[in-house]
């Protein structure tokens, strides 16, 4: 399967590029092409621009500066998002991927007509699958805050832009708390997950 | 009063920018004394680095490199976000504003034995404005997806850095299907709410 792998952390010695790590490393042995997107590494842009923001709607201007991640993501039958939540959410770095790059005629078509939905446009994704980890417990993101991270990426951009898909969430919650077995467990846990991705 | 007033989209004129002037009006109908933070304008760097990551946890290190932008927060006595929701979230200069400015044992403290008792460290903060605008359409955005980004901001930055705050929620739902008499209305809300303040 062609792979897709967006990881978004700062810095090489932490839990986060382990996992990322892991998953690279068990997704190739599985036979899998794995593309990896490092937008640290890269030193993603995170800010739509006004400029980008002008040409939001005109499918095809809207491409300017992101071909090469519209490309991926096109051709991309699995997504895997590897990052820390981070204010209950993705890094800035991350959300301005979705920003910039999940335009209107990639990810989605604008409704056609008054008080129709919008359409999804990436019917190749076919799994969608996070990697993550969370300082707040799993009780208090659940019954307190509602998980607005997982609403955000399996109830809204997924199912706005790859409805079909089947959406996979992993998460280290405690973070603060968490122990080298805890952390191994996790990542093990995960690890055997993507074995059968 | 002192507000902090922050902005994010990258147009100088549209909808964002009369929402935010309306904001503005009605804060000087009460004499405030305002501080405008442009975050586009004042190109605001978003991405959290690996050094700012590492020293993220220790108070006498963590406010590096955002003191100045520290200092506007700590100083004020209310604070209004304006902005447009992108993907179920905020855009991403606003996001790295929060990840970035927003650090522990400043803005807020966790106490690990009850995590009830989280200290809010903007103890100044009497008031919270929000001011966004959605593509969707309010049942989708409350009933479909359970409002993340109502959650990250209310329940989850306010409740932990100014509890005690009393908050103001101005969302106008259904800008894929723009109502010019129904924008005037919000606008004129906003400014009507801000001028109690």
């Amino acid at each position: 399967m062609r792979i897709l792998l967006v990881y978004a952390h700062p810095c090489r010695e932490s839990f986060v590029s382990g996992l990322k790590d892991m998953a690279v490393e068990t997704l190739t042995a599985g036979g899998h092409e794995v593309s990896v997107v490092d937008l640290y590494d890269e030193g993603f842009s995170a800010v739509l621009t006004a400029e980008e923001r002008r040409a939001y709607h005109d499918e095809g201007d809207n491409l300017k500066g992101i071909e090469r991640h519209v490309e991926l993501l096109r051709q991309t039958e699995a997504l895997v998002l590897v990052y820390p939540t981070w204010w209950y959410g993705m890094p800035a770095i991350l959300k301005g991927w979705f920003d910039r790059v999940w335009v209107p005629g990639v990810a989605f078509k604008m409704p056609a007509g008054p008080n129709q939905p919008l359409r999804p446009a990436l019917s190749n994704i076919k799994t969608v699958t996070v990697i993550t980890t969370a300082g707040a417990p799993n009780w208090f993101t659940w019954f307190y805050m509602g998980h607005p991270a997982k609403k955000v990426l399996m109830r809204g951009i997924r199912m706005l832009c790859a409805p079909g898909a089947k959406g996979r969430w992993y998460c280290h919650y405690s973070m603060d708390s968490s122990t080298p077995e805890s952390r191994t467990k996790y990542l093990e846990k995960v690890r055997s997950a993507l074995k059968s991705l | 009063m002192r507000v902090l007033a922050i902005r994010a989209h990258p147009f100088d004129d549209g909808l964002n920018m009369a929402l935010f002037e309306r904001v503005l009006t009605g804060l000087n109908r009460g004499g405030h004394e305002i501080d405008v933070f442009d975050l586009y304008e004042a190109g605001f760097q978003p991405v959290m680095d690996a050094e700012e990551r590492r020293r993220y946890h220790d108070p006498a290190v963590n406010q590096i490199g955002v003191e100045a932008h520290l200092e506007r927060l700590l100083a004020a006595d209310g604070l209004v976000f304006c902005y447009p929701t992108w993907n179920f979230g905020v855009p991403a200069i606003l996001k790295g504003y929060l990840d970035r400015v927003f650090v522990p044992e400043v803005t807020f403290t966790l106490d690990p034995k009850k995590l009830a008792g989280t200290f809010g460290g903007l103890k100044k903060i009497r008031r919270l404005g929000f001011v966004t605008t959605y593509g969707a359409k309010k049942t989708i955005v409350e009933k479909v997806m359970g409002d993340p980004v109502k959650k990250v901001l209310v329940r989850g930055v306010s409740r932990l850095c100014a509890p005690k705050a009393k908050k103001d929620w101005l969302p106008l739902y259904d800008m894929n299907n723009p109502d010019a008499e129904r924008i005037d209305r919000f606008k004129q809300q906003v400014e009507n709410v801000f001028s109690t303040w």
